[in-house]
């Protein structure tokens, strides 16, 4: 961990010169097998996808015979259900609730073959200000989330929930906006509290926020991110998406057992492309905020990288948008799940 | 009525202008477009700055404000307000100045009588004829009783019919009320018909002030001939009566015939473009009729202008473009020209 | 067209019924692949019957609609006001014209970053820019439509004896109406659509925030119900303002 602090040093061309480099390296150390499969994959800007960066970074993809035509992360849920509706991807690294909505309300048909991670949702507030979940119901608090059918949005549903709040009291309060905007919001002292996935609620402690609550406290077994596929690449190419489950198995068992060596990878990686794809001002922020191994570290501590995912808790999530209105009607986990794939 | 006088009027337009207006008599300030007729007419208003004086009955009234002058006028464009019927527009200047409803309701009943208006009240200026804007401009002006009228080509929008009827209705209007009237005008017909006197303007000065007859045959200066068309002045030496109120005038080599009851017949006027010309010899009676020769001729716009040389003296004469050329005309050519009778003037 | 409407009465319906027949029927067979699914047309009122029914969309509705009738109605009345200053008097037009012209340019959405700063995110931040979008078309209109009226009425009015203020009230302010109004129609429709942005960026209320959780969710049925209440709502105000118009100038135009 102490030995590089990459992103602090490098400057921004370097980073992404790094990264072709990166790239093109993955590439000439591929095997050459003449029966390697193209696939598009959205992979979401967060240490979430912890996985999916090492794997990458470890040229593992490549070596399981998958080139990626795209690689990319998108900003909001429309344009990443366009995205796999169209077919530039087949393969992405989302939260479940997403997910979810993509599956139900988009209608695309796609498949969760595994987890990647459980819990990484946090309530993080200004202490000075709010030292009790209660204080948020105090008047003049200002609160951020992400917009609604975000899985943070789920977790502070939750959280109104677990700790009895006025819903319609909150609800009026919140500002709706990224989690970089949140920060940036943070750091102005226009919010008094956020609800934010991880790595950014661990970022905005360094600004004297404190974590509150967190989505183990509200939500015992939730899942977090998970990996999910086309029906068609499913029925399509069934040892590819084997290979997906094979890859996202050894990065998730990399992470857990190279806790640092993850931090690393991923504060590289989370800051070149936080520049590329976030509206410029959120990426200008993003790329000046301290996304050191040491922050992303503790933040990775805060969430269990696993593959494996109880279809009760899907089954409980599915309910649970349905009972806030995200979907229209509620459906069998099963009609989702395949996880044949995984050990 | 009160008599207008105008005492050394200057500004960027009018240069040095001096005027007297007789107290109930309808002047004719007449001249061709860009003379500075309308900037006149509103320095007598007070609407635009001057140097000089303007008095009414020898009392200056150039610190009066132009409500308070006691002026009506009709604009060029009549500037009727669209957006109120006939009735309102009529009555605008005595609710401007507080009368009271039933002196409105009296006035509007003398204005629908004189103006013969009353079925129209209820329009709108956009569902008037070009005839009817001007007779509810005209009783809008005259509505308020003002002192002296002011008129800035007020039927220069009509066809020639309309026109006609509606200056002698005008004249006849304005001669009941006994109001001090200057009319404006670029049409010598016209102002020869309507006015008492006539002021010619040319480039913002007043050329001269005479009546019509005046002007006509005895033009002061190149200017004011040039506005009347230099028109063909024939000096009489002698002339008989031929009953039926028609006289036979020796005019220098020309015996003219025409239509004349009073006693002296000194001169005897045509304008050129009341002359007729042709190469062949005209049908009718051979009554003023003559040949020359064209000398010379001169295109401008759609009239061309031909000099006719004859034994006496040369005749200037003015034809359209499109009969100029259906006849074959051109220098040199021998022509026959009438001086028909309806258009000659005497004095 | 009179034998096509002797036919079948309310024959200008039969485009709208075709073209509304011609979506339920490529929704529902899936027609254009490749692309994340259409609903419905009956879908769409079905959601429409639930966001009524349940309330959110008549809350949001009316969020909205409180903000760009107060929005609207305040640009509109200081556009007007300034406009007749402008208008009526050149000293006032020569020392504002400047700085308006520099400002006009600007597009509403435009001032969202720096109105954010000032006013943060609150009630006030989208009336402020239907504020700016109405203001300064209708002051333009307004000075265009005082200085368009002919002189020589100013004159008639003068000579007549109206008083300044009277020439005001009785002549060039009904004249200048029909370009008032036509800077009022085009900002109604207008303040509609800015609406929706300016809700779009963390307002909790209103049909833009309502388009943005539908847009979070994927919920195109809600989205194109979002937009066929903007849609109403522009033609509802453009047409309301035509009506008043025609109220008050159609007897002499």
């Amino acid at each position: 961990m102490e030995g590089l602090r990459l992103t602090g040093m490098i400057e921004r061309r370097n980073r992404q010169l790094l990264l072709v480099l990166l790239c093109v390296s993955s590439l000439l150390g591929l095997p050459l097998k003449c029966n390697s499969k193209e696939i598009g994959m959205a992979v979401e800007l967060m240490d979430h996808a912890a996985c999916a960066y090492v794997a990458r970074n470890k040229g593992w993809f490549a070596e399981a015979g998958l080139t990626l035509s795209a690689y990319e992360s998108y900003v909001t849920g429309m344009a990443l259900a366009a995205a796999l509706a169209r077919g530039d991807i087949q393969v992405a690294y989302l939260c479940l609730v997403p997910a979810i909505n993509v599956y139900a309300n988009a209608k695309v048909p796609l498949k969760i073959i595994a987890g990647t991670h459980k819990y990484g949702y946090g309530l993080v507030v200004d202490s000075e200000r709010i030292k009790a979940i209660k204080d948020l119901q105090k008047p003049g608090i200002r609160i951020g989330s992400v917009r609604e059918g975000g899985a943070v949005d789920v977790f502070l549903h939750r959280v109104i929930h677990e700790y009895a709040l006025d819903k319609g009291l909150l609800l009026n309060r919140v500002q709706r906006m990224n989690p970089p905007k949140q920060v940036l919001a943070i750091k102005m002292g226009k919010l008094d509290a956020a609800f934010l996935p991880e790595q950014w609620a661990t970022m905005v402690e360094d600004f004297g926020f404190t974590m509150l609550v967190t989505a183990k406290d509200v939500w015992p077994g939730m899942q977090g991110s998970v990996l999910v596929v086309k029906d068609e690449l499913m029925s399509d190419e069934p040892r590819v998406v084997r290979s997906l489950v094979r890859v996202t198995q050894k990065a998730t068992d990399w992470v857990n057992e190279h806790p640092n060596g993850a931090a690393t990878i991923m504060s590289r990686c989370l800051s070149i492309t936080g520049n590329n794809i976030l509206p410029l001002r959120a990426g200008e922020v993003a790329s000046k905020l301290e996304l050191t191994p040491h922050v992303l570290l503790r933040s990775m501590a805060r969430l269990e990288y696993t593959t494996s995912i109880d279809p009760g808790i899907v089954q409980e999530t599915i309910d649970y948008a349905h009972l806030l209105g995200y979907i229209k009607r509620a459906f069998r986990a099963e009609e989702i799940l395949d996880l044949r794939f995984l050990r | 009525m009160p008599k207008v006088e105008l005492k050394k009027i200057s500004n960027f337009i009018c240069r040095d202008i001096s005027l007297r207006v007789g107290s109930g008599e309808l002047l004719v300030l007449l001249g061709p477009t860009g003379a500075g007729k309308t900037t006149l007419l509103n320095i007598i208003c007070g609407l635009i700055p001057y140097q000089g004086s303007v008095l009414f009955d020898d009392k200056p009234v150039d610190s009066v404000p132009v409500a308070g002058r006691g002026i009506g006028y009709l604009f060029q464009d009549l500037a009727l307000f669209p957006h109120l019927d006939v009735r309102r527009n009529i009555i605008y200047g005595l609710s401007a100045r507080n009368w009271g409803r039933k002196e409105i309701q009296a006035r509007l009943d003398e204005m629908r009588g004189l103006l013969n208006i009353g079925h129209l009240l209820e329009r709108y200026p956009k569902d008037l004829s070009g005839g009817e804007r001007q007779r509810v401009a005209l009783a809008r002006s005259l509505a308020p009783a003002p002192r002296v009228l002011l008129l800035d080509e007020p039927f220069n929008s009509l066809d020639v019919k309309t026109r006609k009827h509606l200056r002698l209705e005008f004249k006849r209007i304005v001669r009941s009320l006994g109001l001090t009237t200057i009319f404006v005008t670029h049409d010598f017909k016209e102002a020869e018909e309507v006015g008492d006197r006539l002021a010619v303007m040319e480039s913002g000065r007043l050329e001269q002030v005479a009546t019509s007859r005046e002007i006509f045959f005895s033009p002061n200066g190149y200017k004011v001939a040039d506005f009347l068309g230099s028109p063909n002045i024939f000096d009489c030496e002698s002339y008989e009566a031929l009953g039926n109120g028609l006289v036979r005038a020796h005019c220098g080599g020309f015996p003219i015939i025409m239509v004349w009851e009073k006693e002296n017949l000194d001169k005897i006027a045509i304008s050129p473009e009341d002359i007729y010309v042709s190469r062949h010899e005209p049908p009718g009676p051979p009554i003023n009729r003559f040949k020359g020769t064209i000398v010379e001729e001169t295109s401008h716009n759609s009239v061309v202008t031909i000099t006719i040389k004859t034994e006496a003296r040369d005749i200037l004469a003015k034809m359209r473009k499109e009969d100029f050329v259906a006849e074959n005309l051109r220098a040199g050519a021998h022509v026959f020209f009438i001086l028909p009778l309806r258009n000659l003037k005497g004095a | 067209m009179n034998w096509l409407k002797r036919i079948i009465p309310g024959w200008e319906l039969l485009p709208i019924a075709a073209f509304l027949g011609l979506w339920e029927a490529l929704a529902r067979l899936n027609l254009v692949p490749g692309q994340i699914s259409m609903p419905p047309f009956s879908m769409v009122i079905e959601e429409f019957y639930h966001l009524i029914a349940g309330g959110m969309l008549v809350d949001n509705f009316l969020s909205s609609l409180v903000r760009v009738l107060i929005g609207f109605l305040t640009g509109s009345f200081a556009g007007i006001a300034m406009g007749i200053a402008m208008g009526w008097n050149d000293a006032t037009n020569k020392a504002l014209h400047p700085i308006f012209s520099l400002l006009y340019p600007i597009p509403a959405l435009g001032w969202l970053p720096i109105l954010m700063l000032w006013l943060g995110v609150g009630e006030l931040l989208p009336i402020t820019i239907i504020f700016i979008c109405s203001f300064f078309p209708v002051l333009y209109n307004t000075i265009t439509g005082i200085k368009g009226v002919p002189k020589d009425l100013v004159r008639a009015a003068e000579i007549l004896g109206a008083s300044k203020a009277e020439i005001l009230t009785t002549v060039i302010l009904p004249l200048a109406l029909p370009n008032i109004f036509t800077g009022l129609r085009l900002e109604a429709g207008m303040a509609w659509r800015v609406i929706i942005a300016a809700e779009m960026v963390a307002i909790p209320t209103g049909i833009g925030a309502l388009l943005m959780r539908a847009e979070s969710l994927i919920r195109v049925d809600i989205i194109i119900v979002c937009l066929f209440v903007l849609s109403v709502m522009c033609l509802s105000f453009e047409k309301f303002f035509i009506f008043v118009e025609r109220r008050l100038t159609g007897k002499w135009r």
